[in-house]
């Protein structure tokens, strides 16, 4: 509570610069520019605050909070977060090419993406143990989960006037879980003695702890288009895209594959304490259940994203303007995310906003944000699911931070 | 300045939220044990047998087994000559200047050996040649042969070097050798005839044998192993006390064992042609609490006269003598129903006890052998009163109340039980001090099939029992406490109009069904 407490206070405080989503348009040429972002967003389509605040905050979580987010539960549900924070340089003074008058930046990042699309039974199996679902069968086929953790540093080149960009990024891998589960359900009978589990997929994930695993080479592009808008006003559309590229792993990872179907009515005696015990050391576990496993190599598309917006104008000469866009990340753990939302100018310094969102680890989200500009410094903070913080039935919480210093 | 220290406020406010524990509860259930416990894997291995479709025990176990080589034993037997020259003299060569025909009396204690075939055995020769020329040492042995043809040996010892003599040394293998132990006379008995001779060398100089030379020849036969053997092997006397171990009883705690109809035997099988004396002298059941039962009956600690075998290559044919035991003529049933672990048994055997009565002419064969067995055989019919069996197993829990972690519980026992025996289950969680934290005990008795109904593929009656063994939140929480877990199963065999118990065969289809599942409430915590 105190922590909320202090948050909202800084909104309403906190003369700032941010926005969730969209880029502010600015035309405004800086010779030198310094930046610092950080985000951190965890969200669900159906797990309320009461159980993810829990996890993230510490606290009992009690039958009727599990039993509020299992109502909540269809047959596809997704969780997930994202977070890290990046700096960055930039140089419009010197110009790399003499016959344009781009300049150049460098940057350097840290992200951990990751997220779970699932069932209703994984829920309640996690949540609740599998008792509830004597007699029954829990139905957890199409399950995936995806985790990456990866630094980048970067190098690219942007137009001081509209800030369009392009950067090329080298990426560190230091962590990285994948798994799908095209058939997974498990079959308890009335009497609970008998118990039967369906898999058919794979689980791939680290083997050490090691902060270099893998690397991977990506692009982070930002366009900026006018186009014609209402009232003949101009509009910039942003094309922008995130760490888009590829990761390959070159230290091996753990991959465990099987299509099997495990019938268990319990251990035998021999299995227990004869010679050829079930726990011996000439007995391998997996291969009796027929999970294979495997020490691999292998590459994958980074967790980047591609969006398309309308952008805020710094310049524009009226105090109200629209937002909106799509972001898309090629992952089924993050759905197609659409935003929109009005930015208000309060005065030349200060702007604040609100806005809508739908899509990405979770469903209906409200944002606001609040942001400050001086003539060489600005900050700001926002958050696109607003309402998280404010209640325990909500679906996720998120915090943006910037901080920009110009000269 | 003021924004700084907002996101400096920001930042440490997010990085000590997680003051606590994320904690909450769920529940599990899994099956842990499915299995069928029958007395068929015991049936025809000498413990159990089927008699008109009840269990009987047919119990053998072999006390004592001796072989030929325990019987006769030849022990290392070193033979040294020593000659000397009354004057001084030149050797010429090829001159014989030691030797002599001897006869050597092997050490046998009452053994009176007339022959013996060696199925292994060495002789190690050393000769020490005072002549400083190469003096040639003939070695026979006219009555140890090998298909017909005498044992001997030449060897050459090196010629001496001022007072150092020359030594050479050499291993004749006896394997399959025959020793005629018969003497010059060849009728004598343990008497070993040499004949050694030292020659200098034909071709070396003459050389000078000193008064004070001394040639020596030892001969030493080692590790010998018999083969065959005849003449009189004494009276000797085997006498022991085996134990035999029946750990599986250790369990036993208190109460009472019903059997009936026991029939406890031993049986001598001697394959030497000697007669001989056997007798038991006690035999002493022990059981986990420390009782013992001594069996008593005319058998016991009077001779047994034990005939010689019969035969002899190829035809041998062992002499059998038994010494039965029953509930007419001992306390068999008694000694039985003490649920001994341990059974003494003291034994004696003496070989020809009324002296060489065959004039020499015992024999013993590569696979003549004395053996005792112990044999038992009843019908598995037992009456069982509060019989309470109890087993103790070392466990090492560690639960961390900080982490993920069992509170509490049921294990659910669902028996099938084709035994006419009911069993109440009783579990006690023991410190390192050996109190008692906490008593499990089961809901219900895992009933006698007596009161179930006839189960159709098996043809017995079958009881099923359902068995709850709660795991209390106050158990859980000493867990770690705990070091040993006794299981104490209290049977009784109870007739199912009066409830009472009485004897009761174990029909040859019994079987115990056993499904085991656990039901716990977790606290999962990170």
């Amino acid at each position: 509570m105190k922590g909320i407490l202090v948050l909202i206070v800084s909104l309403s405080a906190f003369v700032s610069k941010a926005q969730m989503n969209s880029d502010v348009y600015d035309t405004v040429s800086y010779h030198h520019e310094i930046g610092l972002n950080g985000l951190g967003d965890y969200g669900a389509t159906s797990i309320r605050n009461g159980v993810t605040n829990r996890f993230v905050l510490g606290g009992m979580i009690t039958n009727e909070i599990k039993d509020a987010s299992l109502s909540r539960h269809g047959g596809v549900n997704r969780f997930g977060l994202n977070a890290g924070g990046n700096v960055y340089y930039r140089n419009g003074q010197t110009h790399i090419f003499k016959k344009k008058n781009w300049g150049y930046e460098i940057a350097a990042g840290t992200n951990y993406f990751g997220g779970v699309l699932y069932t209703r039974d994984m829920f309640g199996l996690a949540m609740y143990g599998n008792q509830n679902y004597t007699g029954d069968t829990m139905l957890m086929s199409g399950m995936n989960i995806n985790f990456t953790a990866m630094q980048k540093i970067g190098f690219g080149l942007f137009d001081p006037v509209s800030k369009s960009s392009a950067r090329l990024n080298f990426y560190n891998i230091s962590s990285r879980l994948s798994g799908s589960f095209r058939d997974l359900e498990i079959i308890q009978s009335e009497d609970g003695y008998e118990m039967e589990v369906v898999m058919d997929g794979e689980f791939e994930m680290a083997q050490s702890s090691n902060f270099n695993q893998g690397f991977g080479v990506g692009v982070d592009l930002d366009f900026r288009i006018p186009i014609g808008w209402i009232n003949e006003h101009e509009a910039q559309i942003q094309f922008k895209a995130e760490n888009i590229g590829f990761g390959y792993m070159y230290e091996a990872q753990k991959r465990y594959s099987f299509d099997t179907t495990i019938s268990f009515q319990g251990f035998s005696f021999d299995d227990l304490i004869g010679e050829n015990s079930f726990f011996g050391d000439s007995i391998n576990i997996l291969d009796t259940l027929g999970i294979r496993s495997e020490d691999v190599k292998s590459g994958f598309v980074l967790p980047g994203y591609i969006q398309v917006g309308k952008m805020i104008d710094q310049n524009a000469d009226y105090n109200l303007q629209s937002f909106f866009g799509i972001r898309i990340y090629p992952t089924l753990i993050f759905s197609p995310f659409a935003y929109a939302g009005i930015d208000y100018r309060f005065s030349q310094h200060i702007h604040a906003g609100a806005s809508v969102s739908y899509g990405g680890f979770s469903g209906l989200r409200v944002g606001a944000y609040g942001q400050f500009n001086w003539e060489q410094i600005g900050f700001g903070i926002g958050s696109d699911n607003f309402s998280g913080f404010m209640r325990a039935g909500g679906n996720g919480t998120s915090l943006y931070l910037r901080a920009v210093c110009r000269f | 300045m003021k924004n700084f220290y907002l996101i400096l406020l920001l930042s440490l406010t997010f990085a000590s939220c997680k003051k606590e524990a994320t904690v909450w509860e769920s529940d599990w259930n899994a099956p842990l044990v499915s299995d069928t416990l029958t007395l068929a894997n015991l049936v025809n291995d000498s413990t159990l047998s089927v008699s008109s479709g009840y269990y009987a025990i047919d119990l053998t176990r072999t006390l004592f087994d001796l072989s030929i080589n325990d019987v006769v034993d030849i022990p290392d037997t070193t033979i040294a000559q020593n000659y000397t020259s009354a004057i001084n003299l030149e050797v010429q060569p090829n001159t014989t200047f030691a030797g002599s025909v001897e006869t050597f009396t092997l050490e046998l204690d009452d053994l009176q050996l007339k022959q013996v075939t060696l199925r292994e055995g060495y002789i190690d020769l050393r000769v020490q040649n005072p002549v400083e020329t190469i003096a040639y040492c003939l070695i026979k042995l006219p009555k140890v042969k090998k298909d017909g043809v005498p044992l001997q040996k030449l060897i050459a010892a090196p010629a001496a070097n001022g007072s150092t003599d020359g030594v050479v040394t050499s291993t004749i293998d006896l394997a399959g050798y025959t020793l005629d132990l018969t003497g010059i006379t060849g009728g004598s008995y343990n008497e070993l005839l040499t004949d050694f001779s030292v020659t200098t060398d034909p071709s070396g100089p003459a050389a000078w044998l000193y008064n004070t030379d001394v040639t020596r020849v030892k001969v030493t036969i080692r590790d010998a192993s018999i083969f065959y053997a005849q003449g009189y092997f004494g009276s000797r006397v085997l006498s022991d006390t085996t134990e035999v171990d029946l750990t599986m009883l250790d369990v036993y705690e208190s109460g009472m064992l019903d059997i009936d109809n026991l029939n406890l035997s031993f049986e001598v099988e001697n394959g030497i042609k000697v007669g001989a004396l056997a007798k038991i002298l006690n035999v002493v059941s022990e059981n986990a609490q420390g009782s013992s039962v001594a069996l008593a009956g005319p058998n016991v600690g009077n001779n047994i006269t034990v005939n010689p075998a019969t035969g002899g290559w190829g035809t041998l044919t062992p002499s059998l003598t038994n010494l039965n035991f029953n509930s007419s003529n001992s306390n068999i049933e008694a000694y039985f129903e003490n649920l001994g672990t341990k059974h003494k048994i003291g034994y004696y055997f003496q070989l020809n006890p009324w002296g060489n009565v065959s004039g020499g002419w015992d024999q013993i064969f590569p696979d003549s052998r004395v053996i005792v067995k112990m044999k038992a055989q009843m019908p598995l019919s037992l009456g069982l009163h509060d019989l309470v069996l109890k087993d103790t197993f070392d466990i090492s829990l560690n639960q961390d109340p900080e982490k993920t972690r069992v509170v509490s519980g049921d294990l659910i026992l669902k028996a099938k039980n084709g035994f006419p025996m009911n069993a109440e289950v009783t579990a006690y969680l023991l410190n390192a001090n050996g109190s008692i934290l906490h008593t499990i005990s089961g809901s219900e008795k895992i009933e006698s099939s007596q009161y179930g109904s006839l189960d159709s593929q098996t043809g017995i009656l079958v009881k099923t029992s359902d068995v709850v063994f709660s795991l209390t939140k106050e158990m859980v929480d000493d867990v770690n406490d705990v070091t040993q877990i006794v299981v104490k199963a209290k049977f009784n065999s109870p007739d199912a109009t009066t409830g009472m118990s009485q004897m009761m065969l174990i029909p040859e289809k019994a079987f115990l069904g056993i499904k085991l599942k656990s039901e716990f409430k977790t606290e999962n915590k990170f």
